[in-house]
């Protein structure tokens, strides 16, 4: 069983959409969070 | 993987800036996280006040290892597409913790390390093994880290072994010894951040000059096994992954110091989302050794294959980001095991064994000298490259999978049998030890959590205690 152009393009699209999104909700989170927040 | 300066994929100038200029940011970074910081909370548990975006950021950071990055490809290239698959189901134990940061935070709002949780829930026996397999895995890990940062090094830039791994393990030692989890946890957040963007900008580039469908054809042409849905190694190697991984995080002090540390509501969160994020790192850094037989490319040795993938499609910058991003896993790693080994053995060893009644002030500067201790033991195992302590990572897969019956049962279920709690991580590591003498790798952790969980369930069933979750609570915070 193999697997298609199409499985292989869904998959590392998939992935590397998903890892644009995620800096960008770290960003995002973190400035809501920033006064809470006692790290900084 | 023992590369010589000729074949270095950067230029030693350009690494010996890249490394100076990124050892004095994490280190200035360490120091002005760390300028305040009064009592025994502040330092080994960033005064158990970090939220959702750092806490995720720590929690992705410290699972993304310099194997993240390079073994990925190897990977992908050994094992197809499940090799990819499969590295990215280490993110099922982040999110599998998720809900146990919950409760280990509601259970023990004054906890310190997993160690505590063992002595607490079944006794002083329970309490031993578990460190014993703890530190087992702790300084294996870290040795192997520290051992793999220089060999990395050496063979992205031709900078001699000793100086790089001297370097790599000085500086993380420097700044977690100077800011303590705030600076392990701050620096988590920008090299998570380096990392992601890294990773996905050599990702669109990659496929901006190879597309899937080039890609796809010249898999199909020349190594067909790749893209083989039911390739038996492969598949083998996801579960083994998947157990090793859920066994890593749920015995690992790494897992439970920031469950303490994390502020109350966010550690179910920050788990669950850290396993979301992560799960693309490895498709996202393996996929490009899949465009190896579109570019024409020999690849000399597996671990190497993303440097030079980067260095073909990208020239000299491709290389140094591949640098940038192998320097920010291999230190978000490197710390966060120095603050949590170190925070095993000044709980445990120095406060559980040696001076029990030490003041809050007393422990505050031993945390310091314990750090400083470990970084010096873990240079001195590393100076060797004996690749042996390496390979003792491959067994340790017995070890922790041993653990994640007693730990998951333990503060879920309060029937456990503490003896058998203690007898299942024995027989769990040893049973499974065996099996990867006698059968192989791939079956050390299946078989090792297979032997625990029969002896949790037997002995809870032949002779249930009942527990009370308030003795979880006992200690004052220092």
């Amino acid at each position: 069983m193999t697997l298609s152009v199409t499985g292989l393009a869904w998959l590392i699209h998939g992935a590397i959409g998903l890892a644009m999104v995620a800096p960008v909700v770290l960003i995002v989170l973190w400035f809501m969070d920033r006064k809470k927040d006692t790290l900084w | 993987m023992n590369s010589p300066v000729d074949d270095a994929v950067l230029s030693t100038e350009t690494g010996v800036a890249i490394l100076l200029a990124f050892s004095a940011l994490w280190v200035v970074l360490g120091w002005w996280l760390g300028r305040r910081q009064d009592t025994l909370d502040d330092y080994t548990l960033a005064g158990r006040k970090v939220g959702l975006a750092l806490g995720t950021a720590t929690a992705m950071a410290t699972w993304v290892t310099s194997n993240t990055t390079m073994a990925a490809p190897q990977l992908a290239l050994q094992m197809g597409v499940w090799g990819m698959v499969g590295y990215s189901l280490g993110s099922v134990g982040l999110l599998l913790f998720a809900p146990l940061a919950k409760r280990i935070r509601t259970l023990m709002p004054n906890g310190y390390t997993s160690s505590d949780f063992m002595r607490l829930r079944y006794g002083k026996l329970a309490w031993r093994v578990f460190l014993g397999i703890s530190f087992f895995y702790g300084l294996g890990w870290l040795v192997s880290l520290g051992m793999a940062g220089g060999v990395l090094i050496n063979a992205l830039t031709g900078i001699d072994y000793t100086i790089s791994m001297s370097v790599i393990l000085g500086i993380c030692v420097l700044y977690t010894l100077l800011g303590g989890l705030r600076a392990v946890i701050g620096t988590d957040f920008v090299q998570t951040l380096i990392i992601l963007f890294g990773v996905v900008f050599l990702a669109i580039l990659a496929l901006q000059q190879v597309g899937v469908a080039d890609m796809h054809a010249a898999l199909l042409k020349e190594r067909p096994k790749l893209l083989d849905l039911m390739f038996p190694a492969a598949i083998m190697f996801l579960f083994n992954n998947l157990l090793f991984g859920i066994g890593e995080i749920f015995h690992s002090n790494v897992w439970w110091s920031r469950a303490f540390a994390f502020r109350e509501g966010v550690g179910f969160k920050a788990y669950a989302l850290a396993g979301i994020f992560w799960a693309p790192i490895p498709i996202v850094a393996g996929f490009v050794a899949l465009a190896t037989p579109a570019l024409g490319l020999n690849v000399p040795a597996g671990d190497m294959v993303g440097p030079l993938v980067a260095a073909q499609l990208l020239g000299a910058g491709g290389a140094a980001l591949v640098f940038v991003l192998v320097f920010a896993a291999l230190a978000s790693s490197l710390d966060s095991l120095l603050a949590a080994t170190s925070d095993l053995l000044l709980q445990d060893i120095y406060r559980g064994h040696l001076r029990p009644q030490a003041s809050g002030a007393e422990m505050l500067r031993a945390a310091r000298l314990v750090v400083l201790l470990l970084g010096v033991v873990t240079w001195l195992l590393c100076l060797p490259r004996l690749t042996t302590l390496a390979e003792l990572l491959y067994f340790t897969g017995a070890f922790v999978a041993s653990t994640i019956w007693p730990v998951a049962a333990g503060l879920y279920w309060r029937r456990v049998n503490p003896l058998g709690a203690t007898l299942a991580m024995v027989l769990g590591t040893a049973i499974g030890l065996a099996s990867y003498f006698v059968i192989g790798f791939y079956v050390a952790a299946l078989i090792s959590a297979a032997v625990s969980m029969t002896v949790v369930l037997v002995t809870t069933w032949l002779a249930p205690r009942d527990f009370d979750w308030r003795h979880l609570a006992p200690q004052e915070a220092t």
